[in-house]
């Protein structure tokens, strides 16, 4: 892909919520894309309670734009049981059902990805310890769901197709 | 070693076929794609049946899936890979030129992993597809009954036989390793 065409991208970016609580995680991933555009378009919070918060637009969220994110990302700092029910907390939910969730996991064994997927995840990760590669990994995440994949019409903003003026 | 396809691509239309082949070897992200032409044909790839019968055992890593083909569609065909126990955790991202707002709602409602419009713009769906084939090849984890692939010399195959062309037969392309 060419430097204009990923700059076209990036600056288009559609809304994601990044569920971590661990600063040097999130950081990392903010800062995996050079221009900003990630950091201007994603939202951080460290747990379920505020990602639920956030999605239901609630307590210190109740006054955001409307609208939910192209994509939640649970982060690899969020503990399985964690990230397992909230999964099962949108999918349940007839309001967020359809938002896309990405998983990122250490070491994930066959069973958790089996039942990650079984759960309705759309995407699992596994993290890295190598720094380099997982900035690559948090790139390429935010180029398909922020970028390439169309997100359901409920999510903020506008289509893909509509942000680049086809 | 039985080995699994990487992609298995389900779409209609020889040019988005040939574009999105073109995509994948010059990414060499691709070492095995295999191409099919409407939803009974992707479930006979899935269940090894048919032509499919004397396939290697194994899952794709990803279904890239038009959703509008004849005989069985793509949403036909997405409901029941959802529904096979089998089967339903194979990504498959919806590929199509379809953005109507119906469209994204029935594919998500059946648990589609993800959607990608084609794009009127060659370049944007090139980069498009880019974007797309980087992730779930390289990023995204592989799916429980994917066999991985040992890795092969990009001119030689297992064997230090040359790799052969990409091979037509019929509908049916084999993507050999870039």
């Amino acid at each position: 892909m060419s430097a204009a065409l990923v700059a076209t991208a990036m600056s288009a970016l559609a809304r994601i919520l990044f569920v971590d609580d661990t600063p040097a995680e999130w950081q990392l991933a903010l800062a995996s894309l050079a221009d900003g555009a990630l950091m201007e378009q994603t939202t951080v919070v460290k747990d379920k309670d505020e990602a639920l918060d956030f999605l239901h637009e609630r307590g210190s969220f109740r006054r955001r734009v409307s609208g939910l994110p192209a994509v939640v990302v649970l982060g690899p700092n969020v503990r399985r049981p964690t990230a397992m029910s909230l999964l099962k907390d949108i999918r349940s939910d007839a309001t967020l059902r359809r938002v896309p969730v990405v998983m990122i996991a250490t070491a994930p064994d066959e069973e958790t990805v089996r039942s990650a997927y079984e759960q309705g995840v759309n995407s699992l990760i596994r993290t890295h310890d190598d720094v380099q590669i997982r900035a690559e990994r948090y790139a390429a995440l935010a180029l398909f769901w922020g970028w390439a994949n169309e997100p359901p019409p409920e999510s903020v903003g506008q289509p893909k197709s509509q942000r680049l003026g086809q | 070693m039985n080995l699994s396809t990487d992609i298995l691509l389900v779409e209609d239309d020889p040019g988005d076929v040939r574009l999105a082949l073109a995509v994948f070897r010059a990414l060499k992200v691709a070492d095995r794609c295999v191409v099919v032409n409407d939803g009974e044909q992707a479930l006979d790839f899935l269940h090894l049946k048919g032509r499919f019968s004397k396939r290697p055992p194994g899952l794709p890593r990803l279904i890239l899936l038009d959703l509008k083909m004849p005989r069985m569609n793509g949403f036909e065909f997405l409901q029941q890979v959802k529904a096979d126990q089998e089967f339903k955790t194979i990504p498959v991202i919806a590929l199509t030129s379809s953005r109507e707002e119906r469209d994204v709602e029935r594919a998500y409602d059946l648990n589609v992993n993800g959607y990608v419009v084609k794009s009127i713009d060659f370049s944007d769906y090139r980069a498009t597809l880019q974007a797309l084939a980087k992730y779930w090849e390289n990023v995204n984890e592989r799916p429980p009954g994917f066999v991985e692939r040992e890795p092969v010399d990009s001119s030689k195959s297992a064997k230090g036989k040359e790799h052969p062309p990409m091979h037509r037969l019929g509908f049916l392309w084999f993507l050999s390793p870039c």
